[in-house]
């Protein structure tokens, strides 16, 4: 079984290249980075994953998950380094299928790609997205990184993703790409502790489309 | 996991085909040897140590401490 840990990265969270460091030596399999790009001052909507629905106040301070994640892997040999996770419908997917590739290389092929749909309606708008259309954003946004990651002229028509024949490079180290896992919520009790079934990470509301971003999410 | 497969064989996907990736929040010391193999029994290959008091601790200079405090799971996991 292998084991890994889920850290927030900000200005006041010390050395991460020595967090990353000793999880190596530790024995740990993979350093997880969450994402939130920005939290919208006076949201309404509440936290789910606290009982007064307040976001504690250090989801403000996170530093991006792809800079934090390229330190980890300066400072490292064989962890593997994932998002926990990447709020892949807030974000450009070519430039994320290029930042994704760039780390890969530069770590020697240890990306894991978890991706999110997120929760945070007033963060998911501000950053450009209708809240109600995110997980087909998701979805289209990770075959749009696959055709991009995989193909030297690469073009893809979705609904809400479209650009036409681009080159993309450098394209991943692990072929055909990284792994991406999806990370909706599924709770459940097991053994009176309280563990969290997912593909890649907890942050996410479970979603009513699941079996659609299923069949077509990829890994 | 059994939604979960089901789900997946409903599209079309090999089950066995899929990484699952669990989150845990280590309660303390983390989970026991006995869950870490219920947790591979129900088809879970990686286990990810993390909690909402984790996040605050490690947003304010303690990741490092936390690294070392949840290394004896990375230790029970060698045995499972």
């Amino acid at each position: 079984m292998n084991i890994g840990m889920l850290t927030t990265a900000t200005a006041q969270s010390g050395d991460l290249a020595e967090v990353a460091r000793q999880a190596e030596a530790l024995g740990y399999d993979s350093l997880w980075i969450p994402e939130h790009p920005v939290i919208p001052i006076g949201h309404k909507t509440p936290f789910p994953a606290s009982r007064d629905g307040q976001l504690p106040e250090h989801y403000n301070r996170w530093a991006d998950p792809f800079i934090a994640l390229t330190v980890a892997a300066a400072a490292t040999k064989r962890i593997k380094l994932g998002t926990g996770i990447c709020l892949l419908p807030e974000r450009d997917p070519l430039l994320t299928a290029k930042v994704v590739a760039s780390v890969d290389l530069y770590s020697g092929g240890r990306v894991i790609l978890g991706v999110g749909a997120g929760w945070l309606k007033e963060e998911t708008e501000v950053m450009g997205t209708r809240f109600g259309t995110r997980w087909k954003r998701m979805r289209e946004s990770v075959e749009a990184m696959r055709v991009l990651w995989t193909q030297t002229a690469a073009s893809y028509e979705g609904e809400l993703v479209r650009f036409p024949a681009v080159r993309c490079e450098p394209k991943p180290v692990q072929k055909p790409y990284p792994p991406v896992l999806l990370g909706p919520t599924a709770t459940r009790r097991s053994n009176g502790s309280r563990a969290r079934m997912t593909a890649g990470s907890h942050w996410c509301r479970a979603p009513k489309p699941l079996p659609e971003t299923w069949r077509r999410s990829g890994n | 996991m059994e939604t979960l497969r089901k789900l997946t064989t409903d599209a079309g996907r090999d089950p066995d085909s899929l990484q699952v990736t669990i989150i845990v929040d280590p309660r303390g010391n983390g989970p026991s040897a006995d869950d870490l193999k219920r947790y591979r029994d129900a088809g879970a290959g990686r286990v990810v140590v993390f909690s909402q008091q984790m996040g605050t601790e490690a947003a304010d200079g303690k990741a490092l401490e936390l690294v070392k405090r949840l290394a004896p799971v990375v230790e029970r996991a060698q045995h499972v």
